[in-house]
This record gives C-alpha cells, structure tokens and sequence, in this order.
C-alpha cells in the first residue's frame, strides 16, 4: 500500500515537473518539485529555517495541550454533572459552529501581537470539539460493560481505565484529531496573517517577495508536519485502547 | 444525460477560457469604454485614493474613454501581486523595490511611470510612551502596512541608520494601514505606527499622539520615486493605449487637484467617507509640492535598486538590461 502510494505521488509531481520544464505551467506560480524537494532538504540544515519552524511547533504543543487537556476535562465534568451537560452541550456545539477566529483582533489586544495570542485562540478553537466529543464518547458507553463491571467489584479507578477509556478513546481521539487539525490551521493562518511566528509567516513572506519555490517548500513542510502529528495521534489511540 | 454533459463541457470550456484569458481581456466595453482594471492601495490616503475619486467625480475616466474598476489592496506587494495575478492591469502606488523584487524573481510587470517622490511617511506614539524622537525607537516595534510597501522600507532604513549610530534595530510589524497602526498603538500591539498627512495631526496637536520620526529624517529619499505606477506586459502589449490614457488621466487629476484643493478635499471626504473636516484635509497641501506627485520624470531609480538588494527585496543589482526592460517608460504622456 505504501509503495503504491509513493508511487503515485512521484508520478504526480513527475508529471508537474516535466509541466513546469516545458512552461506548460507557468514557473513563476509553480516551481519545479525538484527544487522544491532540494528546497526541503536543505531547509533541514538551516538554522533560521528549523528555528521558525520550532516557533510554530512549538505553538502547535502547546495549544493542542491545553485543547487537549482542558476539553477531556470539561467533556468530563459534563457527562459527570447532567444538568450541567445538558444546559451547556447545545452552547458548546454552538460555539463550534461558530466563526470564533475572527475575534483574534480581540485576542492580539488581550495578549499582545504574539504568540501567545495565536495559541490561545488556536486552544480555544480546538477545546470545543474535544469537550464535544469527550461528552458523547462517555455518554454512550455501553451500560451492559460497566454492570459487568461493577458485578465483579471492580474500583471505580478501574471501572474508568479498563472499561470507560478504552470504549470511550476512538470517539474521544476523533475529537482530538479534529482538535489538532484546528490547531493547525489556526497557528499557520494566523501566523500568516500576522506575519509573526513560524513557518505561516514564512510562507506569507515568500508569497509577498514572490518565492515560489520557498513558498512551496514551507507548505510542503506544513504537509508533513501535519501528517507526522496525525501519525503520531494514531499512535496514542492505539496506546490508549490496549 | 447527453444535454447534461455537453451543458457541463461547454461551462467548463468558458470557465477555462476564462481563466487563461490575458489580463485587460476580461473587461467587457460598455458604450465604447474600455476597461481598465487599476489596483489602488489604502485608498483612503491622499496620494492613493485622491486622484482615483477626482477621475470619478470630475468623469476623466470617462471622457478619455475608460471604464476604470478598481481593486484595492494593503499597498506593496499587495498592489503587485493584484498585477501578476491579472486581477489588476495597473497597479499604483506601489513601492520600488516591491516592483524589483517581483520582477527578479520574474514578475511579468512593468514600471511604468514615478508616483510620489520622496519619503511622505510620519511615525506616531503615544505621550505616555516616552518616546520623543527617532534614536528612542531603537529596539521598539514599529508598524508598517504591507511587506514590500513605503511604509516597510521606511522602517527598514530608519532601523539601518539606528543600527549605523549603535543602537538595536527596530521590530517591523505588518500592521496595515494609518488606522490600524493608531489601534495597535493604543493597545499597546506596537509602540509606534505610520502615518500620511493628514491622518493624526490633529491629534498629535491636542497632545493625544506625539510625532517621533519624520521620513525627510532617513537617507537621502528627497528626489526618488519612493511610489511607482506598474502594469501587467499582457495588458501593456494588448492595450498600449489603454495605459498610456490612464497616466494621462492620472495626470490630469492631480493637476486639477493641486488648482482645486476645496473641491478636492470635499471629493476626498465624501467618497473616502472621512470624518476629519476639510479644513483639517487641506492641511495636507502644506505638506505636498505639485512637483512630488508628477508621474514623470521617474528620479533615483538606482537608489530603487540599491534599496531592493539591502533589504531583501532582490539578491544583486539589475543588469543594464533588466532595468531597460522593468522600468520603462515608453508610455508616458508625451509632454
């Protein structure tokens, strides 16, 4: 599977390249993909390159952490105290309909033209659908296991981690992927259209002084890491399940 | 099914057309007008929006036989990029070494003509922020409105001549426009933030803003076209006359600005939806000569291209032949 799809995409981009060479595309809109892998490769070893490239990792941590941390959290307490759950639920998925990035201008006075203002609305983009999906994956846990359960005395510790989490986690990893694919788009659009940070300012930069080549080998990067953050929160599912 | 698929074919057939079409094409003439597309950058400014409402109002487009759209943008690499894309055939006011960046990297535009010559910009603080004059805004962040823009390289060079005398550079910010500098000042997103006359004087003379820094203060910036006109080859080799008609008119406007400054500024305030009185909006001819606004003669263009290579905007200097071949002037009014 793997090989088939390596091989398609270097059919693509072979297929791009030959495009470009005989300026059936236009090269200053799309560069060759030769140079734009070269571009990678060498972005690796590049000092200023890995340091914006950290900034937006970085900004990425640390917002899907709160995101992570506090909507698990708070899908929690919502599922726990129904009343609670109910009042609140309907306003949440509200919310997570919502345009909520266009209060960044809002964000920048409260926490400064920063970072700190891109994480914070990146979390608080991200956390709605944690919470969501946290209080739907505990709400329907099969009540059958937990009788099970608790007919064999089993603690409420381990009702939670033996039974709860692992019925719960694929439903609560889909808001987690969801989150982090949020968080992504927060940070590099904001870092865009700021122009601070990483690699979205980066890619607006080159977009402004027409590199194309940088542009496209910072999107590729943004590809990449995106994928490495999926790979890696499939991973945890899978820990979290056994 | 058949009528479906060929309804589909010939849709995806003009939207192809379409989208291959060579900038200037697109605009359909009305009534024997033809079409200009002209990107203007922060439009409400007087050196970007004026001439373009005066043309409207006064109807020289018209009577020289233009329909003009306008697109507008955060100035610089904006403005160009609204010409590479096609959006624009003309983009105006754009910066220098904006235009030389793109054109490097092989932008498919053309200099047409000079804009605004010299450094028109102000920089603005707060009073409680301490900050007097230019040497305390070394290591502050300042505001700009666009990479690329006169804004952008006036931070660049009064953060080079900072540097030259010892201190700390300054932190460039892309804030946008007059208005979103004075917002970010006052929320503390930047220390300072630019300005054109007259945007701020007012308040600057109640004392609710200090001036810190002026551009007659940064290098020798007095005779060089710090704003340029460009234009898209496709639309130049198309419509040649449809350019040289625009300067023209461009042109004219400003001479009919300069000899009717009421009328301008109740023009500027009505179409730009200004709230500051005209007598305050007259106050920007005490800072403006006839002479800086000339779309000709185009002065300093290796001062352009020397500013493009020392702040990133172009690798080396031009050859003789790519600047023969960017800044061209061929289609300038002929008086």
């Amino acid at each position: 599977m793997w090989i088939v799809r390596i091989v398609m995409i270097a059919i693509f981009l072979a297929l791009v390249e030959v495009a470009v060479r005989t300026e059936i595309l236009n090269p200053f809109f799309v560069p060759e993909p030769s140079s734009v892998l070269a571009g990678m490769a060498s972005s690796v070893t590049d000092g200023d390159f890995l340091g914006m490239v950290a900034i937006t990792l970085g900004a990425v941590l640390l917002a899907f952490a709160i995101a992570g941390i506090a909507g698990v959290l708070l899908g929690f307490v919502l599922w726990r105290i129904r009343p609670l759950g109910d009042a609140y639920e309907p306003l949440v998925a509200a919310l997570f309909s919502s345009p909520i990035v266009l209060l960044y201008p809002i964000f920048l006075v409260i926490f400064g033209r920063n970072s700190a203002a891109i994480i914070a609305l990146a979390a608080l983009f991200a956390v709605l659908p944690t919470i969501l999906f946290t209080k739907q994956a505990l709400s329907a846990v099969n009540r059958t296991l937990l009788n099970v359960g608790r007919s064999l005395s089993m603690s409420s510790w381990n009702l939670f981690r033996h039974i709860m989490l692992p019925a719960a986690a694929p439903t609560i990893f889909t808001g987690l992927r969801i989150a982090l694919t949020y968080v992504l788009i927060v940070v590099v659009a904001m870092e865009y259209i700021l122009q601070i940070g990483g690699l979205g300012r980066l890619v607006a930069e080159s977009a402004l002084l027409f590199r194309a080549t940088d542009l496209y080998v910072s999107v590729g990067l943004i590809v990449v890491i995106s994928a490495a953050f999926i790979w890696l929160i499939n991973q945890l599912e899978r820990l979290a399940q056994r | 099914m058949r009528k479906t698929l060929t309804t589909m074919t010939a849709l995806a057939t003009s939207l192809t057309v379409a989208a291959c079409s060579p900038p200037g094409s697109s605009g359909s003439e009305e009534e024997g007008l033809t079409q200009v597309n002209i990107a203007f950058s922060n439009p409400t400014i007087f050196t970007t929006g004026l001439p373009y409402y005066v043309a409207t109002d006064q109807g020289f487009y018209e009577d020289a036989g233009l329909q003009v759209e306008a697109t507008f943008t955060g100035g610089g690499a904006e403005t160009v990029q609204a010409v590479v894309s096609g959006s624009a055939d003309i983009g105006t006011e754009t910066s220098g070494a904006a235009a030389i960046g793109a054109y490097v990297e092989g932008a498919p535009i053309k200099i047409v003509s000079a804009s605004t010559t010299g450094l028109d910009l102000q920089w603005f603080a707060l009073p409680e922020s301490g900050l007097t004059d230019r040497s305390d805004l070394a290591g502050r962040r300042m505001g700009y409105s666009a990479t690329g823009s006169s804004s952008h390289i006036g931070v660049l060079a009064l953060s080079e001549l900072l540097e030259s005398e010892g201190l700390p550079p300054i932190q460039a910010e892309a804030i946008g426009g007059p208005p979103d500098n004075l917002t970010a000042v006052q929320t503390g997103q930047i220390d300072a933030g630019w300005t054109q006359p007259p945007f701020f004087l007012e308040e600057v003379a109640n004392g609710e803003l200090v001036l810190v820094a002026d551009g007659a203060e940064i290098g020798d910036y007095a005779d060089v076209a710090m704003r340029v006109n460009i234009a898209n080859i496709s639309f130049l080799e198309e419509d040649p006359d449809a350019a040289r008609t625009f300067l023209e008119v461009q042109q004219q406007s400003w001479d009919w600005i300069f000899d009717n400054p009421e009328e301008a500024v109740k023009i500027w305030q009505e179409s730009a939806d200004l709230e500051l009185t005209e007598e305050v909006l007259l106050t920007t001819f005490d800072y403006y000569e006839r002479e800086e606004l000339r779309i000709a003669p185009l002065d300093g263009q290796d001062v352009l291209i020397a500013d493009a290579v020392e702040f990133g905007f172009a690798e080396e200097p031009l050859t003789d032949e790519q600047v023969s071949e960017l800044f061209d002037l061929s289609y300038l009014p002929e008086d």
